[in-house]
Formats: C-alpha cells, structure tokens, sequence
C-alpha cells in the first residue's frame, strides 16, 4: 500500500499588502523583470495607439526604443520565464486558468511583434529572410497586435489572478517561503 | 487619368517624380519584363510597369505599360489606420503623409490594399506618391506635365470619369477605379485600357480591404469594460479595508 505524505494544507493568505508583494516579487527576479518589462511596452503601447493623434512625431523615439528595444528584451525573457515556470512546481502550482490565457496572449503579442519589427534595423540587416518567410503574417500582425493587447488588459482586469497575477504569485512565494523558513527553524 | 492605351513605357513620369520631389536614384536590377525599378520604395513614388501580352489564337505580342503609383483613394485605408494622424487627404483629393508625424509602426503599409505605402528601415519612416500636392492646384503634377503621350491627364475627378467613359466607349475598353460605392470609395486615379485591369495586376477595388480597421478601432472599447472592473475593484479594496479598521 502506498504512502502518503501527510502534508498540511496550504493556507491561502488573506492580506495582501503591497510591501510584501513587492517584495516576493523581488525575490522571483525573473518574474519581476518579466513584469517590470510588460508594463512598460503596455504603457508606451498604449501611449502609441491612445495618444498617437496628439504627441505624432514625438511617439518615434518611444516606439523605436521603449517600445522596440525593450520588446526585444521581452522576446529574450519570455522563454526563460515560461521555462521556470513549467519548470517549478511551486509556481505552475499558483498558475490559475487565467495566467495560462495571458501566456497564450502574451505568445500572440510577441509573435506579432516580432512580425510588425522584421522590417525594422537593425533586425532586417540580421534577419533579411524574415518578413518574407513571414509572409501574410506579417500584414495581418498590427491588428493581431493591436486587438491582442485590448483583450489581454479586458480578460486581465475582469478576471481574478489576471492583471495583479505576477505581484500576488510573488506574494504568495513570499508566504510560503516564510513558512517554509519556519519550519526549518522551528 | 491614366490612359494605357496611350502609354509608350518612356519612363518620362518616373523620371519627373524623382526630379520634383528631390528623390535619389537607386541601384536596380533589369528584371526579365523590363521593369525598372522592380517595386515602388521609399524614393520611388512612381514607375512604370512593363506587361508582355501573348495571344495564342494569333501568335502575337504586345506590350502594355501601367503607370504605378498611389491610388489617391476617396476613403483611403491607410489614412484610417494611422495612430498617429501622419496621413491627411487634402482638398484635392491628394492623400499625404507627413514624414514629420510618421513613427514608422507599419500599420499603413499593412492596411493598403495596392501595397502602395513603402517602408524604409534606414529612415524609419514611410513613404508614396502625394500627387504632388505641392504643385496642385496651380500646376498639374509632375507626371502629368512630363508624359509625352497625353496618357496622363489631370483633372477634377468628375470631368475624368466622363473622360474615362468616352475613352471606354471609344476604345471598347474598360475602366478601373471609378466605382463610388465600394469599401475606398472608388480611386483618384483612374485607369482606361483595352483590356481589364485585373490582368495587369490591379486588384479589385475594395476586393481586398479586410476587417483590420474597424476591429482594431473597436477593440479599444474593451478598455471601457476593463476600466470600469478595475474601479470596482479598486472601489471593493478600498470598502473591505475600511471595514476592516472599523
């Protein structure tokens, strides 16, 4: 007959404030800067497509360095995340349905970003094969992009474990690696 | 107008467009039709393409030569795509970016539907033709002034759809662009040829405009929803603390 491990039940935290998320955060540095860097192509996207009538020419240098570079950034983080997330149980764990969306937006907010960016120095130097291969990809990308992004903020802001996700997944490291310390100690 | 039937491929159009708007040449390669340069780019706002026409009932060939450039539409699709208002339509019907606003997204280049917006990676910007709204209405555009031939006429737009009809009739030919209840509204540019325009590699006008536009406008009003959610959140936070200090 097999054994079971009489593991005692995890306690879901019911305060949550924003000193200590921060800092759980803070202890996961690629979930941080995963987020860290969301945020920012999320604002200045958004600077570009609700702000674009009025700044027009200033908005360059944000789409090509706020938005382009640190998307690239993005585009290199992204994978390392997404493997330590499969990759730790503690976090696939915390992972709820909602999450699993994101990445699968964030999946689609890439790809297109990388398609809208493969006509852009100084990738087509690099990669000169890449808006060809991408083919019709590469035109329907902007509106894949555009509408990807609306409707992560939508599913994000309205449904629980979305928009907060990252600084309430690093809370609750932070919880249970506190307790784990604990338990060690006591 | 453009007037197939009367195009000789001088090239005289290409040329003028370069000289006007200060364009430097580039280098090209001499493809197998003749077409030279290949494609419009950032610094060719117009050129000729070369067709070679075979029919096999009389074993013969004949060349017909298409001025190519910015359709000038009516309802024009990039100018809709552009976030930041970089594409304007003038009085005359001329549609125009303005390099100083463009941000180089794409998303232009993306909308047309003739593929007419060119992207330069080194500039980071886009440009096309502008009709030459420099120069109008005072003078024609730069074209229409150096075609030897009259196979570019310019004119108010509906004095050159009775024009294209005559010509039609004349030549028992077709018209392409004058439509005024498709998707573009029809084109500023309108062609004549003896035989449909499709086959020349135009495409149908409106046959192509897709969905992007108006989904990518209506996409942003899931941000009213999102908002709203996250005010009442915000608002149900900030009742269940003071709740909880009461």
């Amino acid at each position: 007959m097999a054994k079971y491990k009489d593991v005692k039940e995890f306690e879901y935290p019911t305060r949550v404030t924003l000193t200590r998320a921060l800092k759980g955060l803070w202890k996961e540095k690629i979930s941080m800067l995963f987020h860290v860097l969301m945020a920012i192509l999320l604002i200045t996207g958004l600077a570009i497509d609700l702000l674009g009538v009025f700044l027009g020419g200033w908005l360059s240098s944000i789409r090509t360095v706020a938005h382009g570079y640190v998307g690239v950034a993005l585009v290199i983080v992204f994978p390392i995340y997404l493997v330590k997330v499969i990759a730790t149980r503690r976090m696939r764990m915390l992972m709820a349905t909602v999450n699993y969306i994101d990445f699968a937006l964030y999946a689609l907010l890439i790809l297109s970003g990388i398609a809208i960016a493969s006509a852009n120095q100084p990738w087509i130097n690099t990669f000169p094969w890449l808006p060809s291969a991408l083919g019709y990809f590469r035109q329907i990308a902007p509106t894949i992009h555009t509408v990807t992004t609306y409707a992560w903020l939508f599913i994000s802001m309205l449904f629980p474990g979305g928009f907060l996700h990252g600084i309430a997944t690093g809370y609750m490291i932070l919880i249970y690696r506190g307790k784990e310390h604990e338990k060690a100690e006591g | 107008m453009v007037d197939v039937t009367k195009c000789v491929g001088c090239r005289a159009c290409q040329v003028s467009c370069k000289r006007w708007n200060g364009l430097p040449g580039e280098t090209t390669t001499l493809k197998s039709d003749w077409t030279n340069p290949p494609t419009l780019s950032y610094n060719t706002y117009t050129h000729i393409r070369f067709n070679l026409d075979y029919d096999g009932n009389s074993d013969t060939t004949e060349w017909r030569f298409l001025n190519w450039r910015c359709m000038q539409c009516k309802n024009p699709a990039c100018l809709e795509a552009c976030p930041v208002d970089a594409i304007v339509k003038t009085e005359e019907g001329a549609v125009v970016v303005k390099t100083e606003r463009c941000i180089g997204c794409k998303f232009c280049v993306s909308a047309c539907p003739f593929g007419i917006p060119q992207y330069d990676a080194q500039v980071g910007k886009v440009s096309k033709c502008h009709m030459c709204s420099d120069r109008i209405p005072e003078k024609e555009p730069a074209c229409v002034q150096a075609c030897p031939t009259d196979a570019l006429v310019f004119d108010e737009r509906g004095k050159i759809i009775e024009m294209a009809a005559q010509r039609k009739a004349k030549i028992n030919g077709h018209v392409y662009g004058d439509v005024d209840n498709k998707p573009l509204g029809g084109t500023g540019f309108i062609y004549v040829a003896d035989v449909k325009l499709q086959s020349l590699g135009l495409p149908e006008v409106g046959e192509k405009v897709s969905l992007d536009i108006p989904i990518m406008t209506n996409a942003k009003l899931l941000l009213i929803p999102a908002v709203a959610g996250g005010l009442l959140y915000l608002a149900a936070w900030r009742k269940k603390r003071m709740e909880e200090r009461e």
